[in-house]
């Protein structure tokens, strides 16, 4: 099943029509959305790629390529593409690959509070949701 | 004058452990930590030879912090990040006030490369987001911003919740870990307007509306810094709800406050730090958003750093140094069994403000940082080492509590401590009283008349009892009885030993055995619950 087949269900499902998009969410969002580039608060669905992905913690790595880090912390649901070829296996090896980024931010699940009573509750600001579209690219190369 | 400062700190410490609902969210708050402590531990099965690492990188980089502070500096500007440096609160109040004076213009679309106009702002009101920073409580910036006329509104949900109360933070981690969901519920409704309700989800949810309002229309973000990578001038920052995120990459300018001390050498020793810091503080193996924030967002952002000393080069020159290695994790507080007890509002200095860091750590850093107002902390320790245990850097707490007693944490402290700096924090009467017994002790002939007199008197207070009662008003009679001296002392009874055949001595201990005896049958020796509690 291809990502775009993928997407497609996913925001039909939703009954999504516009998505706040960074430079790869807008090269594989599907024509029948509308992608947003700008921060708008009624859009409420954001796609994203990512740099990498951490294998043992479940984190991907996010840089600050277009609009990557608005569209992946205003709307209330993030979606990131992630390529099987873009795991790392740990912390340290991911942090190297961050070295020069300009800016990066490593997204371990969604945002979380505990700050009252030590209740886990989902979505302060950030995100409620995040879901990865994890992409095997290993025949392609 | 030093009476009255500890009366008044008793004074606290009895409010917070008869008060019912902080102890309530205490326990609550302890049970919950220690165990997603101790589960996020499990996953670390090198968490010991970990600690050690830290700590000698820790300590590396205060030993050499000079260098590492030119270098990271260094980084930073060819970043294109503007650092200031700041020797004390005021010099770091007023750079802050500084830059929110001289504010660029909101860019109209964040993807418009705008042009930067300057605006002078002088009288004119600034919003500022800020996100959690415990070196913006140690220098008071709040209470700055505002006295100069601008509306700072704290991000954290945690934070949030105490600055509309008008409190400071109870945690370093979890600021309003002393409040039940009641309370925020009547809070909120208060502040905020909402229906009553205590479902944790619509109070969190009304906080993310309300804030979110905030971060859009924030002429200035301000957060902390958790380390500054050295290599690459990288500003890491931890965090879970995404308030940090928004504080730095929305408004316009971006105002990062970070300790002197706080710095990373390497990726990989940030690396080694992010395995530790978010297992120590809330049990996971990392927080949701971990920020390595390097540029400006792009041409219509400023960032800058404010590299703060505050007592910190005085600190890394005393005998209280090694405090410098904390990482700011909190795991200090949720271990120590006085902490749990008291919550961080009792933590109070001389003048009865609360201290900007409680609990373990803050009894050594807080006098450390702030002086003299606060080396009373030091004394709201019982020495038993759960604190040392936590750390993830393996700082000897107990040690820097013992000095900062002995008084080596006044402004101009040396390594030799003179006697009337002794017993910091102490009651005058009860500093007296040692002093007294401290030159009895040295002199083995007065000791000896003195053991005479106390077993005497000793006899004629308490003739039936192997224990005294003290009055309530000694500060230690309250709740505790003292062993009465025994009839024979030692020394006498080793002078006879030493003069008499291996027999006698048995006949000799038949003294010492019933007192022993005497003890054992006392229902309760310690704790005498029949004591007047006051």
């Amino acid at each position: 099943v291809d990502l775009s087949a993928k997407l497609t269900d996913f925001f039909r499902q939703r009954a999504v029509t516009q998505i706040f998009v960074d430079a790869v969410g807008a090269e594989h969002l599907p024509s029948e959305f509308t992608a947003i580039r700008e921060p708008d608060p009624a859009v409420k669905f954001g796609l994203t790629g990512c740099a990498a992905g951490i294998a043992n913690t479940g984190t991907v790595i996010l840089l600050d390529e277009g609009e990557t880090l608005k569209a992946s912390l205003l709307p209330e649901t993030h979606l990131v593409i992630l390529p099987t070829s873009h795991l790392v296996a740990d912390l340290p090896e991911a942090l190297a690959g961050t070295r020069g980024a300009s800016n990066a931010v490593l997204v371990t699940g969604p945002s979380r509070t505990a700050d009252i009573e030590m209740t886990l509750t989902i979505g302060v600001h950030g995100p409620k949701e995040i879901i990865v579209f994890l992409v095997d690219d290993s025949k392609s190369g | 004058m030093e009476g009255a400062m500890a009366t008044l700190f008793r004074e606290r410490i009895r409010q917070s452990i008869s008060n019912p609902s902080l102890q309530a969210a205490l326990d609550a708050n302890t049970e919950r930590r220690l165990k997603v402590r101790a589960t996020a531990l499990a996953s670390l099965p090198d968490w010991e030879t970990r600690r050690q690492r830290a700590h000698a990188v820790r300590a590396d980089v205060i030993e050499r912090l000079d260098e590492y502070l030119d270098q990271f500096t260094a980084r930073l500007t060819e970043n294109g990040v503007t650092v200031h440096h700041a020797k004390d609160a005021a010099e770091a109040n007023h750079i802050v006030l500084e830059i929110i004076n001289h504010l660029p213009q909101r860019a109209q679309s964040s993807t418009k490369e705008s042009l930067v106009h300057l605006r002078d702002l002088r009288g004119e009101k600034v919003l500022v987001a800020k996100s959690k920073s415990m070196v913006s409580e140690e220098i008071g910036l709040n209470r700055n911003l505002e006295a100069a006329g601008h509306r700072v509104v704290e991000t954290d949900l945690g934070e949030y919740i105490v600055q509309l109360r008008g409190e400071r933070p109870a945690h370093i981690i979890t600021p309003a870990v002393h409040l039940n969901r009641k309370q925020v519920g009547e809070l909120f409704h208060d502040k905020l307007g909402i229906p009553y309700t205590e479902d944790i989800p619509t109070l969190t949810n009304t906080a993310r509306a309300v804030l979110r309002e905030v971060f859009l229309t924030a002429d200035v973000g301000i957060s902390g810094v958790n380390f500054g990578v050295v290599e690459n001038g990288a500003l890491t920052i931890v965090t879970n709800e995404g308030n940090g995120r928004m504080c730095t990459t929305l408004p316009p300018v971006h105002i990062a406050l970070m300790g002197i001390e706080r710095l990373a050498p390497t990726l990989d020793d940030l690396a080694l730090f992010l395995s530790l810091l978010p297992r120590s503080a809330t049990g996971q193996k990392l927080s949701v958003y971990t920020q390595l924030l390097r540029a400006p967002e792009g041409p219509g952002q400023q960032r800058h750093v404010i590299l703060v000393d505050n007592g910190r080069t005085r600190l890394r020159n005393s005998p209280l140094k090694e405090s410098l290695l904390c990482i700011r994790c909190g795991a200090c507080l949720n271990a120590c069994p006085v902490f749990r007890e008291l919550g961080g509002h009792a933590y109070i200095g001389a003048d009865n403000s609360i201290a900007p860091y409680p609990g373990p750590i803050g009894s050594v850093i807080s006098p450390g940082l702030l002086g003299e107002n606060y080396v009373q902390l030091a004394q709201a320790s019982s020495l038993c080492g759960a604190c040392k245990n936590a750390c993830p850097v393996d700082i000897d707490l107990p040690r820097l509590l013992t000095r900062v007693r002995a008084g080596m944490a006044s402004d101009h402290a040396s390594r030799s401590v003179t006697s009337d700096q002794l017993g910091k924090g102490l009651p005058t009467l009860l500093k007296f009283g040692l002093r007294m017994y401290a030159r009895l002790a040295r002199t083995p002939r007065l000791f000896a008349v003195s053991q005479k007199f106390a077993s005497l008197g000793a006899r004629l207070v308490s003739p039936a009892s192997a224990w005294m009662r003290f009055p309530a008003w000694t500060g230690w009679g309250y709740s505790k009885d003292f062993p009465r001296p025994a009839a024979k002392s030692f020394r006498k009874w080793w002078g006879n030993r030493k003069s008499v055949s291996g027999n006698s001595v048995i006949s000799n201990s038949a003294n010492p055995k019933s007192e022993a005896q005497s003890i054992t049958n006392n229902q309760s020796p310690i704790i005498n619950p029949n004591s007047p509690p006051n």
